[in-house]
């Protein structure tokens, strides 16, 4: 059973989850997904929430469901890299407000992240 | 759909429930939270119709909730009650006989999910195990309503996972729907549709979870601990 | 028809001990009738005959016998009592459940009818066996003694019918005031019973009582029984009764499981 955060609507995190298992490749385009009673009694979720998670995917046309097959991971690589794009530009966009929240200038917050890589790269 | 209508029920000494007005929804989830005494399970029995209101109507798919209810509704009591002489599968037998609608290959089924030895007689289980023989019991029936008072209390957190999981792989919410008491808060707050809050007999508040989580950006706990405030 | 029998099942099951202990206590009666009769051959060595069958020797292996027999009367309300005070104690779990209440209570009825059947059976049985060494002398009563025994048998039975079902309509009764009245139900209930016993005795010594039910009358003879004078009186050779007052107890009974039923459906509260 997961955790889940208390200020977050439970089906948005799903949609996270698996957004993330995309992008990682964990979920290949045109792959089968989890049906929904399968995937509430793994995570521990309501089985109406889960369903709210596929509409949602479905919606943002990440997935989709074929009538009595199930669903699955899109084929469409635009929409895909589509993801891939937003959730990278999600979260530089966080890193770099709180970069900035905290005082640091653009060029500071480029020159820190390029010696960060730099000396990853070394060792 | 369960429908409390103006329903007040008195015990001897004590207002159990005063002017209750609810309409519970179908194919859902729904908790009833609050604290001891503050009649949950008297919410629970009038549904099951094992008592009857002292004024107003319950209704579940608009028959007043009497004894016959029981052909569309399984209640599972918070007392650890079960006739002792039986093994875990004589228990299931014999349910299988009094309800038209238990499903006995899938009570077998539930029953090796939950690892229990059907030879067992039920007088040497542990609490734990007629915890799951009862939510066995319950699950087994092909019935609209499952009624379920305090299933986790007294169940050590092993257990009460097991029963979870048991509810969610064996509920089918297009034809069921669940109502649930519970003191286990957080433990339920990814499992349950709705939530409603009862306190000295009265219905403060009935809310979608999600919307909790949406809205007010709230927990079920601290959602809880504002309306008990304000109440 | 399965859920009938199920229920039956687990009603035998839920007091198969508790009708072991009877049968138990059946068989000390019949122990208990030896051992009184092996004591008394000890003090008295030579028999003396002052009745024509047997003597008081041989007459006490069947007094506890027969007053087992005869307190079969209470069998039935007995049994029943037990069985549902088993269920009192978890009452959710035996209403919980689409069987109407004439079928709850019909099982426990039937049950403690069989256990009843089952424990005075085993009682004439062990009588019967007291009686072998006599057969010869009292093949000229055997007709009569069975038709007598009988009798005995079927009004125990009858009445332990009666008397049960009126236990399980004060069963329910306390149920009812339990969780209306609290404390104060059992004192209520004496009350009522009371009066209930009351009503019935009043009722009996009615005019109109006695011409309700004395119709149907019919006789049973017991002649070759005649030469059984003592010195106390005379046994009547003729048992005189009314099939009006039989139908009278039927309606009667029927009545009181009925209400008993529909107070368990409507007033009883788990």
């Amino acid at each position: 059973m997961d955790d889940f955060q208390a200020t977050k609507p439970i089906y948005m995190q799903l949609v996270e989850r698996i957004n993330h298992k995309i992008v990682r490749n964990e979920l290949r385009a045109g792959e089968k997904l989890k049906s929904v009673r399968d995937m509430a009694v793994e995570s521990g979720v309501n089985p109406n929430t889960v369903q709210r998670t596929y509409s949602e995917l479905e919606r943002m046309d990440i997935v989709e469901t074929k009538r009595g097959q199930g669903t699955f991971v899109t084929e469409d690589e635009m929409k895909l890299n589509e993801l891939r794009d937003s959730l990278k530009n999600e979260h530089i966009s966080r890193f770099i407000t709180q970069m900035a929240d905290m005082g640091f200038s653009k060029d500071e917050t480029v020159k820190g992240l390029q010696d960060y890589i730099e000396q990853q790269e070394v060792e | 759909m369960i429908v409390f209508e103006n329903v007040s029920k008195s015990y001897l000494t004590q207002k159990a429930l005063d002017n209750v007005n609810l309409k519970i929804p179908n194919g859902k989830i729904v908790g009833i939270i609050g604290e001891n005494g503050s009649g949950k399970s008297t919410m629970l029995k009038l549904m099951a119709g094992l008592i009857r209101p002292s004024k107003g109507s319950v209704k579940v798919n608009d028959i007043p909730a009497n004894r016959k209810v029981s052909e569309i509704v399984t209640y599972l009591s918070e007392l650890d009650a079960y006739y002792v002489m039986y093994t875990v599968k004589q228990t299931i037998n014999f349910f299988s006989t009094q309800f038209k609608d238990f499903d006995l290959t899938k009570a077998y089924k539930i029953m090796e999910f939950m690892k229990l030895d059907p030879d067992q007689k039920v007088k040497n289980l542990s609490k734990g195990n007629r915890g799951r023989l009862r939510i066995v019991l319950s699950l087994a029936r092909d019935v609209p309503y499952i009624i379920l008072d305090e299933p986790f209390s007294g169940l050590d957190p092993m257990v009460r996972e097991s029963v979870v999981k048991g509810l969610l792989s064996y509920i089918d919410l297009e034809r069921q729907t669940v109502i649930i008491t519970t003191h286990e808060i957080q433990e339920v707050e990814a499992l349950l549709d709705m939530i409603i809050v009862i306190r000295n007999g009265r219905i403060l508040d009935m809310k979608e979870v999600e919307h909790l989580h949406e809205k007010e950006q709230k927990s079920v706990v601290e959602w809880l601990k504002k309306v008990y405030e304000a109440s | 028809m399965d859920s009938w029998i199920g229920l039956l099942k687990k009603d035998f099951l839920l007091m198969k001990n508790r009708l072991l202990v009877f049968l138990l206590i059946d068989l000390a009666a019949f122990a208990l009738g030896w051992y009184l009769h092996i004591r008394e051959i000890g003090f008295v060595q030579q028999p003396e005959l002052n009745w024509v069958l047997y003597d008081n020797n041989d007459l006490i292996k069947f007094i506890p016998l027969v007053i087992a027999i005869g307190i079969h009367v209470l069998f039935i309300g007995n049994y029943i009592l037990m069985s549902l005070n088993k269920e009192g104690k978890q009452l959710h779990l035996w209403l919980h459940n689409p069987q109407s209440a004439i079928v709850l209570l019909g099982s426990k009825l039937v049950n403690g009818f069989i256990a009843l059947i089952l424990s005075l059976g085993l009682l004439i049985i062990l009588t019967t066996i007291n009686l072998i060494p006599f057969l010869s002398e009292v093949s000229f009563y055997l007709g009569d003694l069975t038709k007598l025994l009988l009798y005995f048998v079927v009004n125990i039975i009858f009445l332990s019918l009666l008397i049960g079902i009126c236990f399980m309509f004060f069963w329910t009764i306390y149920h009812v005031l339990k969780s209306r009245i609290g404390r104060w139900s059992v004192l209520v209930l004496i009350i009522l019973i009371n009066l209930f016993i009351w009503m019935f005795v009043s009722l009996e010594s009615t005019a109109v009582y006695n011409q309700l039910v004395q119709w149907g009358e019919y006789k049973l003879e017991f002649s070759t029984l005649e030469s059984f004078n003592y010195s106390d009186g005379e046994f009547d050779q003729m048992i005189t009764n009314y099939l009006g007052k039989n139908l009278f107890d039927t309606i009667f009974a029927l009545l009181l499981f009925v209400i008993s039923a529909w107070v368990i459906e409507k007033k009883v509260e788990v």
